[in-house]
């Protein structure tokens, strides 16, 4: 097989990988991003909820996508603040659904108490290069989207 | 496993040498010292460190109780510390001190009730590891109480401690001048450590993290080089370096290239077809992503 034939398998394997998924544009999407082969490959972000429109934040949310190509690794997230954490694994490797939601409400009798700042750890069970999208988001406690960044601390 | 069966288990690890051989093979290198974790068969987990770097510990603690540990990418001191300990949070918080930020989750099924003192993951937080700090920590467990709750570091009632500790924050410039000679140290895992924080962490000498992250561009270690590319990315400096970093033989460069993109179709295109197939899909995914993008435009 020559080089130029060659690729053309490559692509079209490689677009219909893509084909799998529905691109998202929202703001608080991470859109396809990658864990490296060391088993302890981790990404480590920090999302910052403030108040805005939405109002007060009470809480983060995130979810987890395993993205192509199908691989050993399930794909885990964390978020952690103060002395909390919570976790959410996307246990079905390359199907277009994200994990269930990780919550993570810092003060629970505090309505406006999820203002500050929460670590995000993205990490995988197993050896093995992974892709993956993370959805984030700041919410109220009645569920409205609150003020949401996102800086990347650490990236394997 | 009953508590009792896996420090039985433990105990037979450390006396056929297991351990030792996985303390090495956890990157321990010549300028660290192996890091041991025993039990004395009285329900005691014993810990003793010499001038260990935290990653070895943390990996031993790991590798002999099956607990899943998190802890910062920089972890560039080491420890000291002989430790005796009932639970495992109390042995964490002897080698992190009594300062240190830990979290504890412990399994929710009923076998827990047996496993009291074993949790199954641990994060280690908002704990300064940035100074070279020398401890040195004898606890004694004679007055410990007996019913610690395991979900929270206690200090075990007037344990006896003696503590040595020698810490100095170090300044901004202090602090760029020990990751830029980190950079050059033998362990191309701590090497990779430096070449990132240097990417995060404040610098003063913008020249030379320049030139020590474009110099960890040509690294014999992989790792040490996709951390110099995300560093230059992050300071927005790579330019042609993605580009040419396309190139690298090893797929753990070409991957952080990819991450990285986001806009620049050409290279994007140029990575379907590359010969690995994460880095395939992670471009074809991007590619669409753009498409998508443009498209709505």
């Amino acid at each position: 097989m020559n080089a130029v034939s060659l690729q053309n398998v490559f692509l079209t394997a490689a677009a219909l990988a893509a084909a799998t998924y529905t691109a998202s544009t929202n703001a608080h999407d991470l859109n396809f991003k990658s864990l490296g082969k060391n088993a302890k490959a981790t990404d480590t972000y920090e999302v910052t909820c403030s108040t805005d429109g939405g109002g007060a934040s009470y809480k983060l949310q995130v979810r987890v996508r395993d993205d192509a190509p199908l691989a050993g690794p399930l794909v885990s997230a964390q978020i952690i603040k103060d002395s909390k954490a919570t976790n959410t694994t996307d246990l079905k490797d390359g199907d277009a659904n994200f994990s269930a939601a990780a919550t993570l409400v810092p003060n629970p009798s505090n309505p406006n108490g999820g203002n500050g700042v929460y670590t995000v750890v993205v990490d995988k069970t197993k050896a093995g290069a992974e892709n993956y999208s993370m959805q984030y988001h700041c919410l109220s406690k009645t569920g409205e989207h609150t003020g949401t960044s996102l800086i990347a601390r650490q990236n394997q | 496993m009953t508590t009792s069966k896996l420090q039985t288990a433990i105990s037979l690890m450390f006396r056929a040498g297991l351990f030792f051989a996985e303390a090495n093979a956890y990157g321990a290198s010549q300028a660290d010292t192996p890091f041991f974790i025993d039990t004395e068969n009285t329900g005691v987990f014993r810990a003793e460190a010499r001038q260990t770097r935290w990653e070895s510990v943390f990996n031993g603690i790991a590798h002999v109780t099956g607990i899943r540990i998190h802890y910062p990418a920089q972890t560039p001191g080491t420890v000291t510390a002989v430790c005796k300990n009932k639970t495992i949070p109390q042995l964490m918080e002897c080698l992190l001190g009594s300062e240190a930020d830990l979290v504890f989750r412990y399994p929710s099924d009923s076998q827990q009730k047996e496993q009291v003192n074993l949790p199954a993951e641990i994060w280690v937080l908002n704990t300064s590891f940035d100074t070279e700090r020398i401890t040195v920590k004898v606890n004694e467990l004679d007055r410990c109480t007996p019913d610690d709750t395991p979900k929270k570091p206690v200090t075990c009632g007037q344990r006896k401690t003696t503590s040595t500790t020698t810490e100095a924050t170090p300044s901004i410039a202090d602090k760029t001048r020990q990751l830029l000679e980190a950079t050059r140290i033998a362990d191309p895992v701590l090497r990779a450590d430096a070449v990132a924080s240097l990417a995060t962490e404040d610098q003063i000498d913008d020249a030379a993290v320049h030139e020590a992250l474009a110099t960890a561009l040509s690294d014999e270690n992989p790792n040490v080089r996709a951390q110099a590319l995300f560093g230059l990315t992050q300071r927005g400096e790579a330019g042609a370096a993605l580009q040419a970093a396309l190139q690298d033989s090893d797929a753990a460069v070409r991957l952080m290239v990819v991450d990285i993109v986001e806009n620049d179709s050409a290279i994007l295109e140029q990575a379907l077809g590359d010969n690995d197939e994460t880095v395939r899909s992670l471009a074809a995914l991007k590619l669409k992503l753009l498409s998508h993008i443009t498209g709505s435009q």
